[in-house]
């Protein structure tokens, strides 16, 4: 017998019992993403090259910054974050946007921002992938810490996901959101060591408060955990690890118990 | 035989908001907040205390005017909506056809949508994947499989929708106002494929306003109106009762607008200084009997009242009432009836039927081309003459109304009230109910 009230238990067992639909829902956007396009999946690299040329030419040629390996530090900063932006601003909008079949057919609402956040970690991994060689060309080795990899990638897919669970829920009721995200986004881009090396920020001449919104960015630890691992070949600290494992958790829970919450009534209001 | 109920209803109650002025950007909704006048809002129930079962391997038909709450009802079984108060229980697994290929992608081919739908039902890849070919076969659409179905017509995108949910073998299917997809043979494909659903035991809720669907495809029948449950029992009773509310609907209807016209020319009339005439208490009382006829119990008769069927009697070719007939003998269905007031352009219907239900004919004057100008006030009748009687012997049952000149709304409809039968006689035909002008003519090939 089913109850019409589901309880969270009967979400996370929906989530499973659905898996194959979230399969499909990302095999089809990764489909219909680069269907008719004749350079495809290139696009993301090239659109990626440009942003890192664009960069580097700022920073070392008007700027005159100097910086040691910029494209791979770059690269590292620029593709998580990118995965993470892509994923809030096409997740925002997409339980809206799924409104005809949310009112016609049953199932766990929640799949809709998961896939989309699955997929665009697929598109991220095949960009890394295809720009890993390029690592060996700056002189990074392959090593023993990379095994740590998969760990951070997990959280950063768990932490996206909380977030886009509570943004999507959030734009049901007010359209606002969109415009809201794409202007905290731009802030956020620059409040995050992304293009520019956080030791010039944390420096002894740097304001406090600028320091704290660095070190507080869950972005930023979420860079630099990727940064530990390929940039400095090392382990991130234990204490990056108990930021990261705080941050992810109380956002995915937050995110998952709002749209959890709010889900029986998307049908209605939308 | 009385199996358990797969899908319960205790109670059910839903309410929904309406947004007078619609808010949805933050300015609006905080501008709102703070002077509360310019944005109202109005909650009425959709449904309010349905209480109904379906047991397993029934076949319920939820019936009722727009806005009733039939499509709200079939979302709470759906589950794409919770009550607000009551609940719902559903044992097994739910399809919906609420709108045929709900989820297909226009860019993708009809195979990788047969994957993509039937996921979004809830069934897994193995599963569709054993069933892909019937699913192709029974769509007929092998030639366009791997074509994108933004090519594809209404028809062929319906049918693929349809083929999908009757494959994925659900427990419980919901149906709404998706029976008519395709042509004729695709048609009979549907229905073949509901009986055999009905045949193996499994539930199926239908919406629809095709009441001919519901008679025939239906176990039993819910119909609701403004939310709450009319009449939940046999599907030819709920169907009577629904004709009814229609015609009550209708009359309050024209009673309102007629007020509303009254009060206009009153108002003009005062307005030019001369005082109203006293015709309106005669109408008030016709009005009063009106409600009689459409409020009395009889489930078998319906209409807006405003002519009265008052019987119908059956004559001889001497014109002498008689209650049975011979075949091939002249029959005279003579309908009284009562106008209170002029009545333009009516048409007078009957039909006949057999001790079974089964319908033999149902002319109407309109379609036989006979036109009447107009009848009333008063009393009168109307004659349905058949020269030669083609029915065999047995017991028939007799229809009579009387209709608008829209051929829709019921003045006075009696559902086989009358009857008169049929008895031996010189015709020695036996089976069936009709004796054909028929003749026999043989040409044998054998030689003689």
């Amino acid at each position: 017998m089913q109850k019409s009230r589901l309880t969270i238990s009967g979400e996370l067992r929906g989530l499973l019992d659905y898996k194959e639909l979230v399969r499909n829902l990302v095999v089809r956007d990764l489909k219909l993403k680069y269907k008719g396009s004749v350079l495809g999946f290139f696009w993301s690299l090239i659109n990626t090259l440009i942003m890192l040329m664009v960069y580097w030419f700022v920073f070392t040629v008007v700027f005159y910054v100097d910086l040691e390996n910029f494209p791979v530090y770059f690269i590292l900063g620029y593709l998580p974050w990118n995965f993470f932006v892509v994923s809030l601003m096409t997740a925002c909008s997409s339980i809206v946007d799924n409104g005809g079949l949310i009112k016609k057919v049953y199932f766990p609402r929640m799949i809709i921002p998961l896939s989309i956040v699955l997929s665009s970690f697929v598109q991220f991994l095949l960009t890394f992938v295809v720009l890993l060689p390029a690592l060996w060309w700056f002189d990074i080795r392959l090593n023993f810490s990379m095994v740590a990899l998969p760990g951070v990638m997990i959280l950063h897919i768990l932490f996206t996901s909380g977030v886009c669970f509570f943004v999507s829920t959030i734009y049901v009721y007010f359209r606002d959101t969109k415009h809201f995200l794409e202007i905290l986004v731009t802030i956020w881009f620059w409040a995050t060591p992304i293009v520019y090396p956080i030791a010039k920020v944390t420096g002894a001449n740097a304001p406090m408060v600028v320091k704290k919104i660095l070190l507080y960015n869950p972005m930023t630890q979420f860079i630099n955990a990727y940064r530990d691992i390929l940039f400095l070949s090392g382990f991130p600290s234990l204490r990056r690890w108990l930021a990261l494992g705080a941050v992810t958790l109380v956002t995915l829970v937050i995110g998952f118990l709002v749209f959890h919450r709010q889900q029986p009534k998307f049908a209605e209001t939308l | 035989m009385k199996a358990e109920p797969v899908i319960a209803g205790r109670n059910l109650s839903k309410k929904f908001t309406i947004h007078h002025l619609k808010t949805t950007n933050l300015k609006e909704r905080i501008l709102g907040m703070v002077h509360r006048k310019n944005y109202t809002r109005e909650t009425f129930w959709a449904l309010r205390d349905v209480e109904f079962e379906v047991r397993r391997g029934e076949t319920l038909g939820l019936i009722g005017p727009n806005g009733s709450g039939k499509s709200t009802l079939l979302q709470l079984i759906a589950r794409i909506i919770l009550p607000d108060q009551g609940s719902i229980t559903i044992d097994g697994r739910v399809a919906a056809l609420l709108e045929l290929g709900a989820g297909f992608n226009p860019d993708l081919s009809g195979r990788e949508n047969i994957f993509l739908n039937s996921s979004i039902l809830g069934f897994g890849r193995r599963e569709i994947e054993s069933k892909l070919e019937d699913i192709i076969a029974f769509s007929e659409l092998e030639r366009f499989i791997d074509t994108p179905v933004r090519n594809y017509s209404t028809g062929m995108y319906a049918r693929l929708g349809f083929s999908i949910a009757v494959h994925v073998d659900p427990d419980i299917l919901l149906v709404d106002e998706v029976l008519a997809v395709g042509d004729e043979a695709f048609a009979r494909k549907c229905s073949e494929k509901f009986d055999l659903f009905r045949k193996r035991e499994k539930t199926i809720v239908i919406v629809t306003h095709d009441l001919d669907a519901v008679e025939r495809l239906c176990d039993r029948a819910l119909l609701l109106h403004k939310g709450e449950v009319i009449t939940l029992g046999k599907a030819r009773d709920a169907i009577i009762d629904y004709h009814r509310l229609v015609a009550r609907l209708q009359r309050r209807q024209e009673k309102d607008e007629r007020a509303r016209l009254k009060r206009q020319r009153d108002a003009a009339q005062s307005s030019a200084g001369t005082a109203g005439d006293g015709s309106g208490e005669d109408e008030e009382t016709a009005e009063e009997q009106m409600e009689q006829v459409s409020y009395s119990e009889d489930r078998s008769r319906w209409g807006t009242g405003e002519v009265i069927i008052t019987g119908v009697t059956f004559h001889n070719e001497r014109d002498e009432e008689e209650s049975d007939f011979r075949t091939g003998e002249k029959l005279v269905a003579r309908i009284h009836f009562r106008a209170e007031a002029k009545i333009l352009e009516p048409v007078f219907g009957v039909a006949l039927f057999d001790r079974n239900g089964v319908q033999i004919n149902g002319p109407n004057s309109y379609f036989c081309d006979y036109r009447i100008e107009s009848i009333g006030p008063g009393t009168g009748h109307m004659d349905y003459i058949v020269e030669n009687l083609p029915l065999l012997t047995g017991k028939y049952l007799f229809s009579a109304a009387v209709y608008r000149k829209d051929l829709r709304t019921p003045f006075d409809h009696h559902e086989r009230s009358f009857s008169f039968r049929v008895i031996e006689g010189q015709v020695r035909e036996r089976l069936g109910l009709v004796q054909l002008d028929n003749r026999w003519s043989l040409n044998s090939g054998g030689g003689q």
